[in-house]
């Protein structure tokens, strides 16, 4: 058995264990690879830039907590950015989980910088409904939300919420999604494109280039696409945390799977030449 | 009847709704039916619930195969669901076990699919034709684009990246996204002209 | 007279309706035999079953993860409807996972109707339509599982999928299935395209009921599609050529506002 028949007939259980051990030992022992910052990603932070200063941001979470590892950080980059400019973020989630998993990590954020709860930012839970309830925030973003926030307060207490009675009201629309069908693409079509709000979108590195096509035509302003977009966003805030402290272990992966590829191909070229080289009606 | 009054349904709402928004008339029974549709979609939830649970009740009541596990299935479901309506979803022991069961439990999920790539990458992405080699090229540069260590090895590989994300990728995305989009709308005129009848087995 | 922004969107649509009547009419008078072109991965769906029922193993079925609302659920089902009337009359077992609660009950329909109008009503087995959990976790996790013990033969997958595509797909082969995924998740195409043996790539799940059943009147409204792809071509080359000018504007404008 030649050794491309003995790794062709490897159990992929070796592999999964060479993965975690590539994985794991930059993060053990970071080589601090630089980052270069991307235009997907210096044009998000324009964007947010952009908003004049008391501003407000609606941000819609529509992920869940399969996509904490990519789309946490970028959820606290964006806080951090818009407390140190003293912008205001509404948000909400299209999404069960949304709510619930970005409630620790903004909150943390909040206190940190010295905000406060439903003055500089409000979280307003899981609200179903889809395009329905996209539609309607823009009618009546009140209503929309139900009235109340995720703990059940009612918007009428909250000072952040006066004055802001529809989706048009907010200065930038920020999504940070990674569900399909896309949740973005239905705020750029009824919110942001019929109503000329600007929108800039966070995604996972599998939607990205999905999303491309919008931002490549515009409409998006700026879109954060994945770990690396996480990490290249807090590289150019000033914010490092765990999408940079990612990156080697991300590129360690990534040239695994290249030499897995290689592997694979090497041996399957050598099957195809061995076979074309077989004698017909031979073998043992 | 079963087949005739679905597709009724189906017709006169999706006709008073295509009115309706196309020519801004009644928004008072738009918003009525936007609230049934919410509506609808909270109780649909109870559907699934009632469905576990009549499979696990009746899977205990036979001593079916693993009967004790669904005791627990159920245990978990009602109790946390309980604690959900009395506390609400920010209380601190609701909070605490969504954050330390779901969300964890979903993150490792998400992680096993690096697994699945390791085996795919191996198994799958073969140069068996002269278009797959295509693929498989702009694959690999895109991965070493993607990753700083790509820029460290050669600097070009993160314009090229760019190039294939921008260009190539994205008109391709956009052909599909045409195809797809058109390709929706024919469907949704299918089931609105009663052709296909996807709640009465296509048609029939 | 339109909804602001909703004047250009009504034209599509009326054009699509029109171009599905006068597609129809012609078929229905005789006048036009339109053809679909030969799509492998559908040829593949009724190879897949008979290679199940020679092995005596069950075939699979995944409608994808999409509400009522995704029109990529309602082509996927009148695939199922046809992927179960071809089972019901080789007597090979259908498994059939749905991963929503709110599709659960008619996709269950779907099924039974099917294998009523092919005259098999007792083959009929409720308990081989899942419903595991709307979370991904749960979901995937018990149909990775049942690939493996129930030994399916053929996985056919066809509908909106998230990053679980490449774990059941990778399942699937290891339980040594032969596999047939479509989806217009443009996100999960490559995927597909990589670790099944055959992908309906976008807009070729929607044909597939059409192409499956050979109804003329299905095969009538993708000719209006493709219509509409030479209405939607046209105004992309026109934007091109305005966008070169330096004169897009207005028609951007146009195509955004009216």
């Amino acid at each position: 058995m030649s050794i491309w028949e003995k790794l062709s007939s490897l159990d992929r259980r070796y592999y999964y264990v060479v993965l975690i051990l590539v994985v794991a030992l930059p993060i053990i022992k970071p080589w601090g690879l630089p980052i270069r910052v991307g235009s997907t990603t210096e044009d998000f932070w324009k964007t947010v830039e952009a908003v004049p200063e008391g501003g407000t941001i609606a941000l819609a979470i529509d992920y869940r907590s399969d996509c904490i590892v990519e789309l946490n950080p970028q959820v606290v980059t964006l806080f951090r950015q818009a407390f140190a400019r003293n912008l205001k973020i509404i948000m909400w989630s299209n999404v069960d989980e949304g709510a619930n998993v970005t409630e620790p990590i903004t909150r943390a954020v909040g206190n940190e910088m010295g905000k406060t709860y439903g003055v500089d930012w409000v979280n307003l839970g899981y609200k179903p409904g889809g395009e329905v309830t996209m539609k309607k925030m823009v009618d009546n973003f009140w209503e929309g939300a139900a009235y109340v926030d995720m703990q059940g307060t009612p918007l009428q207490d909250l000072p952040i919420m006066q004055g802001f009675s529809s989706l048009r009201d907010a200065d930038l629309l920020i999504d940070m999604m990674a569900v399909v069908p896309s949740p973005a693409q239905n705020y750029l079509k009824m919110v942001s494109i019929a109503y000329g709000l600007p929108m800039a979108i966070g995604t996972t590195a599998i939607q990205a280039p999905t999303e491309m096509p919008f931002y490549s035509s515009g409409e998006y302003k700026g879109m954060l696409a994945g770990l690396r977009g996480a990490a290249e966003y807090e590289f150019l805030t000033r914010n490092p945390g765990p999408a940079m402290m990612g990156m080697d272990a991300q590129s360690a992966a990534h040239i695994l799977v290249i030499v897995l590829i290689a592997l694979g191909n090497i041996g399957h070229m050598m099957d195809r030449k061995k076979r074309a080289g077989a004698p017909i009606g031979g073998g043992s | 009847m079963k087949k005739t009054l679905p597709f009724i349904l189906t017709f006169v709402s999706a006709l008073t709704i295509t009115v309706c928004v196309f020519f801004d008339l009644a928004p008072a029974l738009v918003e009525e039916i936007d609230k049934w549709f919410i509506l609808s979609g909270a109780v649909v939830c109870c559907i699934g619930l009632v469905n576990l649970t009549t499979v696990h009740a009746r899977n205990i009541k036979r001593r079916g195969r693993d009967w004790d596990l669904s005791y627990v299935l159920l245990f978990i479901t009602f109790a946390y669901l309980v604690l959900g309506i009395v506390a609400g979803p920010t209380h601190p022991l609701y909070a605490w076990i969504f954050d330390s069961t779901a969300v964890p439990l979903g993150a490792t999920f998400y992680s096993v699919l690096s697994f699945y790539i390791v085996s795919a990458a191996y198994r799958a992405f073969r140069a068996k034709t002269r278009d797959a080699a295509i693929l498989l090229v702009s694959g690999i540069i895109v991965l070493l684009g993607n990753a700083p260590i790509g820029e460290v090895i050669y600097p070009g590989f993160g314009t090229a990246t760019k190039w294939i994300m921008d260009i190539a990728n994205t008109a391709a995305m956009r052909a599909v996204i045409f195809g797809a989009t058109i390709g929706s709308f024919i469907t949704a005129i299918r089931v609105f002209l009663g052709i296909d009848r996807p709640y009465t087995a296509a048609g029939e | 007279m339109f909804a602001d922004g909703m004047g250009v969107d009504f034209l599509l649509i009326a054009f699509l309706m029109v171009a599905v009547g006068y597609a129809l009419e012609r078929t229905k008078k005789g006048l036009a035999k339109w053809q679909i072109r030969k799509i492998p991965g559908l040829d593949a769906i009724e190879e897949g079953i008979g290679r199940a029922t020679e092995m005596d193993r069950p075939v699979f079925y995944l409608p994808g993860s999409g509400g009522f609302s995704d029109p990529q659920l309602l082509a996927s089902m009148a695939v199922l409807s046809e992927v179960a009337k071809v089972t019901a009359r080789y007597d090979t077992r259908l498994i059939v996972c749905v991963p929503m609660s709110s599709v659960y009950p008619v996709i269950e329909e779907v099924v039974r109707q099917a294998y009523v109008s092919e005259g098999k009503a007792e083959r009929f087995r409720a308990e081989d339509v899942r419903w595991f959990s709307d979370h991904y976790f749960g979901y995937a996790i018990a149909i990775i599982g049942l690939m493996f013990k129930e030994k399916v033969a053929t996985n056919i997958m066809i509908g909106t999928f998230a990053f679980d595509a490449l774990m059941y797909a990778e399942a699937a082969n290891q339980a040594g299935a032969i596999q047939v995924g479509g989806t217009a998740a443009t996100t999960q195409i490559p995927f597909f395209v990589a670790a099944c043996d055959y992908a309906l790539i976008g807009e070729e799940i929607y044909a597939a009921a059409a192409y499956l059943t050979k109804d003329p009147v299905r095969v009538a409204t993708i000719v209006a599609e493709d219509w509409a792809k030479f209405l939607v071509t046209g105004l992309v080359v026109l934007g091109v050529l305005l966008q070169t000018a330096g004169k897009a504007d207005g028609l951007r404008n146009f195509l955004n506002q009216w």
